[in-house]
């Protein structure tokens, strides 16, 4: 069997049941959200903090720039949309064995391959759509209340978020194709997602092949003291891992079908 | 395409120290409809996942037409029409376009699946309904769905695990008019519980028990063979006496009165056929109605499972 064999078919039907389901709406709505209140929420930090304080108190806050909201952009694009990518993807494989539909499709010629990565690529045009939006809108509003941010560095950030949630996916549909229930699936993802997002800080080697080593670096890339060709290692250890996941998701699915 | 056979090879398949199926040999003629029957746990399921290629034996194997499950599970795949006990499809979907999206699965080319998504429709009944949710489906239109998907690339075995358990006399019905209906086109194989049905649908019967395969024949031939033959009887008067006057002849099994009815299982059916017309002259009870019958299929059943449980 090809190992590809059904995957034009099958990425047909999940990029519809993308947009049936509103899957689409809801992730791009959790990107915008993040991402542009992220960039207002740095505009006016000063203002609130300076509100809650109160009259007798005087803090000296920096002046909020463009840099600070770029940094903060990554930070929260990093957390909520990960979370909505693990609940909206965690039964991707699970739930539909648990329910039958898997069964009948598995029992055509298909390859466990085709059926994985078929879900990962419904899965990472979401991200990549609701990445961009949000990225989009961001740029604008970061040039709006501040200064234009410099574009090569911010493609770069989110380059880096676009393989640390494209790993998310990967690993969430590695946990459904692994364990009997969604529920357990995302438990677990969870758990892949904060050892993706923590471990890489305790040693460098693993920083720097692994997109932490990007995304955790938006305050140098965006004064542009980091990035160019150092930011490639960190982009294709991800892209790996991602790989790396879908084949094990593979596997499993194939010596468990249905 | 042209119905194919069905081997199955030494098959056992065990999960820890359960042993779900023991040394299965098995031959499906093409063309044949055979009904697959055992208690639970027999290891009906097991051996159809493993024909359906969700499954790997530990030992022996399945081939379709000469191509083994395990060794080349695409080209089985191809031949074959599978459904599952439990069936669900995308709840988003409608009728048709899962049809659509099955026959593309399966290989059937573009140019020629509209056609058979409609004619599979039709088969099934399901054309007006073809454009709604499968949400919305009632549990018989989704098995009839069920039924289409497994056909719709005209495969040439068509595997049914308990097809008609959830659905009421009248959909049971239509289910099994559809196997009639395709009989001698494709291979079939139909895993139930539903004895009558089998017995109403199948040329064939294998039962199984505790992973082994007890019996396998024409459904004829299993009852002659296992059963032995039934009298029928019916006098005026009560039967009580008769049946107390013949139970404890050697050539009888059990006799059971019912008002005027009596029903004679018989261990020698030559003897019985000499000495029952006696034992009813001597009864002086005038006689309404004797008839020679073959046993039913749950008799059969019945009598080599409880056996093969006792020896166990």
């Amino acid at each position: 069997m090809s190992s590809m064999s059904g995957l034009r078919t099958l990425a047909g039907k999940e990029l519809r049941e993308s947009v049936v389901t509103g899957r689409w709406l809801i992730a791009a709505a959790v990107f915008m959200l993040s991402g542009l209140g992220a960039v207002v929420l740095t505009y006016y930090l000063p203002d609130l903090v300076r509100t809650q304080a109160g009259s007798g108190i005087a803090i000296a806050m920096p002046r909020q720039t463009a840099t600070d909201a770029v940094v903060a952009y990554a930070k929260d694009l990093d957390q909520l949309p990960a979370l909505a990518l693990i609940l909206l993807s965690m039964g991707g494989i699970a739930e539909e064995r648990a329910r039958g539909v898997a069964a009948l499709i598995l029992s055509r010629p298909v390859s466990a391959g085709a059926y994985v990565l078929a879900k990962f690529i419904a899965h990472g045009l979401v991200v990549l759509v609701g990445l961009s939006a949000a990225a989009l809108a961001s740029f604008g509003y970061v040039a709006l209340l501040f200064h234009p941010a410099p574009v090569g560095p911010y493609l770069l950030i989110n380059l880096g978020l676009l393989v640390m949630l494209l790993d998310v996916v990967a690993i969430t549909l590695l946990a459904s194709a692994a364990l009997g229930s969604g529920v357990a699936a995302g438990g677990v993802a969870l758990v892949g997602y904060l050892a993706l997002s923590a471990l890489p800080g305790f040693w460098a080697p693993l920083n720097n092949s692994l997109p932490t080593g990007v995304t955790g670096r938006t305050s140098e890339l965006a004064a542009g003291s980091w990035g160019g060709s150092a930011a490639v290692q960190p982009l294709v250890g991800g892209l790996v891992l991602a790989l790396v996941c879908l084949l094990l998701a593979a596997v499993a699915v194939r010596l468990r079908p249905a | 395409m042209i119905a194919a056979p069905v081997e199955f090879f030494h098959l056992a398949k065990s999960y820890g120290r359960l042993q779900a199926l023991r040394d299965l040999t098995l031959t499906i003629p093409a063309g044949a409809v055979l009904g697959l029957l055992g208690p639970n746990g027999a290891g009906k399921t097991t051996a159809i996942r493993i024909l359906a290629t969700l499954g790997r034996p530990s030992s022996g194997q399945v081939t379709v037409a000469g191509k083994s499950a395990s060794a080349d599970p695409d080209a089985v795949r191809r031949l074959l029409g599978y459904v599952p006990q439990e069936i669900a499809f995308p709840n988003w979907m409608s009728g048709r376009s899962y049809l659509r999206f099955a026959a593309a699965l399966s290989g059937v080319e573009a140019k020629d699946r509209g056609a058979r998504v409609e004619s599979t429709l039709e088969l099934v009944g399901l054309t007006e309904a073809g454009d709604r949710r499968t949400q919305t489906y009632s549990g018989g239109m989704r098995q009839r769905l069920g039924i289409a998907q497994a056909l719709v690339h005209e495969p040439a075995l068509l595997v049914l695990d308990e097809p008609v358990a959830a659905l009421d006399p009248i959909g049971r019905s239509e289910v099994l008019e559809l196997i009639r209906g395709i009989q001698g086109k494709v291979t079939v194989l139909l895993s139930s519980h539903l004895l009558d049905d089998v017995d109403r649908a199948c040329d064939q019967v294998a039962i199984l028990s505790q992973g082994k395969l007890l019996a396998h024949d024409s459904t004829t031939s299993i009852k002659e063979r296992y059963g032995g033959p039934v009298f029928h009887v019916e006098v005026r008067g009560g039967a009580a006496s008769l049946a107390q006057r013949i139970s404890g002849e050697a050539w009888v099994e059990h006799a059971l009165a019912d008002g005027g009815r009596l029903t004679v299982v018989v261990k020698d059916p030559a003897r019985a056929e000499l000495e029952l017309p006696l034992a009813i002259a001597a009864s002086g009870l005038p006689l309404l109605l004797y008839r020679r019958d073959l046993p039913s299929l749950e008799e059969v059943f019945l009598r080599l499972v409880s056996s093969s449980a006792q020896a166990a």
